[in-house]
Formats: structure tokens, C-alpha cells, sequence
């Protein structure tokens, strides 16, 4: 324990840790740490900073490698724009198909289908933000108890009032007792790029949907998407008269029926029956 | 191991050290094809060294002026995106207090943390990456952890103990 072992200075305890030290500092720092707590706390901490990094990025070195990122792929092609929709959901959903099966990352690309035009298959490698927000807003609003929605369904007439002059454009409810779900209320939530709405349903087991709308952004169309985080899934879509998203727990036929029907309410002109 | 081989086999910690800066995931994405691409167009001019090392500085300068450019336009929000395509259903408390964390570290900071803590680079490696002497790697990653230390310290206060550098 000669007096030189005490003089450890900071940067030879980030040494220590990071195994930089030669033998002879590093058997000084840790006679050092045996009798200063503090210091070995301290490089502890450091260690735990460490772990924290790896515990939060270590999944993304595991991921598969995109293919635009691999060399034996079109890698060496400039990077191509990320391709956007060319059909719309204002097609005949009714010839709805599924086309792009498993997409990267879990997303699925559903394609509507027009009559004249052959379906587009759109890879998607990440759902867009709208998605992103509704999903997030639904894991947290789904489930809470006491307070699901700001506004609840009795009061359906002054909600879609409130809602639809916040977002300065009409909200509509739909209708989807046919799928045994009625509205719970709805909320106001911060958007992307300003408010948003959300609407929620339920069904008598208790199983929530939630209808996320943000208004119009322009920038255009885009087709059906499904996008699923766990055990929670998404619908999504945008064109001139909505940008929504429709979570639900993840089944993706019931899902998608129930979205086709938000669809078409969104879709009537103003004024029509439901 | 050829050129393309090696350089494919750093892609994940590239990757991995790009989302960690960028956070964005096709902003990271971006900033490791474009340093792949570079990286293919000077293979020529290639000669034996450390890959790696070449690999993070071009990643790390090319972010660098990602940053310098969001800087010159017009203010905008930086939007958090949250990746849910490979995430649990929703980022964990824990994981957000670690990304906010990140944030509050500037971008120096950020650097050389993740390169030595995340990406276990050594001190001379990450000088050669950030083209500073030695000297100013330590301090620099002295600081670094400890502003990830208060910034990350919520729920456990910092020792008070003030301690003195040399």
C-alpha cells in the first residue's frame, strides 16, 4: 500500500474499466478500488452504462440486414426513394387482396385492388408515423380503465363537434354494432403535425379498438397497411379525406373488415347515410 | 476475407452504432449505405488497416454533417421514432429513460461513448475515428459518462462528492 497506489487519477479509472491500463496500473487501480467504495461504485455505474447501451441497441446489430444495405443486393445502386403507394384506398375495396404477404419487419402491405389496374405490391420497411402514433396511443388509452377517453359516448353529438373543429375537419363515428363494438368516447391527442383524434370502441368481452385520426396532410394517397407491434396491430391508410389508422388486437381478417368499414364511413360524402 | 465480405460483416455494428446517433431508423439506415457506398468507391485506393475504424469515421462524419445541415434549416421539431417493427409492443420505461439519457449528452459526447461503451473500440481506435489526440479522448469520454450518469441519475441522486481531475 505504498502512497503511489492512492494516487489514482479519474481517467485511470475509465482505463481500468475499459482495459486500457498496463498490468502494473491496473493491479495499483484495483488495490485503489479495494479501499475507496466510491471509485468502485462509480466504475460500476460506468459498467451499468454500458450494459444500459447494449440493452438498448443490441437488437438492432441482430436484425436482418436490409436489403439495401447488402452488397450482394442492388447495395450498390444509389439509394432508391423509399417507394410510395400508387393505388389508393379510394379503389373498390371490395376486390381488397392481399398481395404483399409477410413484408420486411412484420409489416404487411395490403393492396387494393382496382378493377382496370393490376395490383402494386409495395414494400414497405416501416409503417409511417401516423401508424407509429396510433399504435402507441393505443397501447397506452386501451388500456386504461378509469379514464379510457376524455369524452364518452353519451355525449357522441358535442365529441364529434369538439373533435372535428379541432382537427378543422369532420370526424366522423362510424358504425360498427354490426361487429358487436360500440363507442366508448374519444380523446384529443397531440398529432404529427397538430391535433389528433381518437375514438374507442368496445365489445362486451371488453376488447377495445381505437380509431386514430389525424387530418389530411396531402400528402397523398396511400394504400392499406397493416402494421403489427406485438400482440396489437394497425390498419392504416391516407388519401384527401382521412389519415387513420385502426388498432385493434392483432387479428388481421376481423381488423381489416372492421377498417374497410371506417373506410367507407370516411368515404361517404357528407350528409349520406352511413 | 475480401473487401466486400469484410466490409459486410461490420453492416450490423454499423447499423447498430448509426441507430444508436441518428436514432431514426431509416435516418441510420441511410447513414450506413451512404458510408458503405463510399467505402466501395474508394476500394481501389484500399489498402490494409483497420477497416472498422475507416468505417466508423466515415459514418461519423458523414452524421456530423447530417446535423450541420438540420442545423442551417429552419427549426423543426426532431421527431422520436419509435421502432416497432423489431420492439416490443411499446419502448419499455426503462428504454426511454435511456434514449432521453442519450439525448441530453452533446454530440461529441455521444460519440465516443458509443463508440468505447457500445462498440468496444479502443481509446486509440476511437482517436483515430474522431481525429483527436488521445489525451482528448479520455476527457472527453470522462465527461461524457458523467453527463450520462446525472442525466440517467432520476431516480438515484449523484454522489455529491466533488471529485478532482488532474
Amino acid at each position: 500500500m505504498s502512497e503511489r497506489s492512492h494516487r489514482i487519477d479519474e481517467h485511470e479509472l475509465h482505463a481500468f474499466l475499459d482495459d486500457e491500463l498496463p498490468p502494473e496500473r491496473r493491479a495499483a487501480v484495483e488495490t485503489h478500488l479495494a479501499e475507496s467504495p466510491e471509485d468502485a461504485a462509480l466504475i460500476a455505474e460506468w459498467r451499468r452504462q454500458g450494459e444500459l447501451l447494449h440493452a438498448a441497441f443490441d437488437r438492432v446489430a441482430a436484425e436482418p440486414v436490409p436489403h439495401r444495405l447488402s452488397p450482394a443486393r442492388e447495395f450498390a445502386a444509389r439509394r432508391s426513394i423509399r417507394p410510395a403507394a400508387r393505388t389508393g384506398p379510394r379503389f373498390a375495396l371490395a376486390s381488397l387482396a392481399f398481395v404483399a404477404g409477410l413484408g420486411v419487419g412484420g409489416i404487411v402491405t395490403v393492396e387494393l385492388v382496382s378493377d382496370s389496374r393490376p395490383p402494386v405490391t409495395v414494400a414497405t420497411s416501416r409503417p409511417d408515423e401516423l401508424a407509429e402514433r396510433a399504435l402507441v396511443a393505443h397501447q397506452v388509452f386501451a388500456a386504461e380503465v378509469r379514464h379510457p377517453v376524455e369524452v364518452s359516448a353519451a355525449e357522441e353529438a358535442h365529441l364529434v363537434q369538439w373533435l372535428s373543429k379541432r382537427l378543422a375537419y369532420p370526424i366522423r363515428v362510424p358504425d360498427l354494432a354490426s361487429e358487436g363494438y360500440r363507442l366508448l368516447g374519444g380523446r384529443l391527442l397531440a398529432g404529427e403535425a397538430g391535433p389528433a383524434a381518437l375514438l374507442m370502441f368496445e365489445n362486451s368481452a371488453g376488447e377495445r379498438l381505437t380509431l386514430y385520426c389525424a387530418r389530411p396532410d396531402g400528402r397523398g394517397e396511400t394504400a392499406f397497411r397493416y402494421v403489427q407491434a406485438g400482440t396489437t396491430a394497425a390498419f392504416y391508410w391516407r388519401d384527401k379525406d382521412a389519415a387513420c389508422a385502426l388498432s385493434g388486437p392483432a387479428e388481421r381478417d376481423k381488423l381489416l373488415r372492421i377498417a374497410k368499414r371506417v373506410y367507407e364511413t370516411f368515404d361517404a360524402p357528407a350528409g349520406a347515410p352511413i | 476475407m475480401g473487401f466486400r465480405q469484410a466490409l459486410e460483416a461490420e453492416i450490423p455494428a454499423l447499423r447498430r452504432y448509426a441507430r444508436a446517433l441518428a436514432r431514426d431508423r431509416d435516418v441510420a439506415d441511410d447513414l450506413v449505405q451512404d458510408t458503405l457506398l463510399r467505402a466501395l468507391g474508394a476500394e481501389s485506393r484500399w489498402r490494409d488497416g483497420n477497416l472498422r475504424t475507416w468505417l466508423f469515421t466515415i459514418l461519423t462524419n458523414l452524421n456530423r454533417n447530417r446535423l450541420r445541415g438540420l442545423a442551417r434549416r429552419p427549426p423543426r421539431a426532431e421527431v422520436e421514432t419509435i421502432d416497432l417493427a423489431h420492439a416490443a409492443p411499446a419502448p419499455s420505461a426503462e428504454m426511454y429513460d435511456i434514449l432521453r439519457a442519450l439525448d441530453q449528452l452533446t454530440t461529441e459526447q455521444r460519440e465516443i461513448l458509443l463508440l468505447v461503451a457500445l462498440e468496444g473500440l479502443s481509446y486509440a481506435e476511437g482517436a483515430e475515428v474522431l481525429g483527436i489526440p488521445l489525451g482528448t479522448v479520455m476527457s472527453r469520454l470522462s465527461r461524457a459518462r458523467a453527463a450520462f450518469r446525472t442525466a440517467l441519475g432520476g431516480e438515484r441522486p449523484a454522489s455529491t462528492r466533488l471529485r478532482i481531475v488532474k
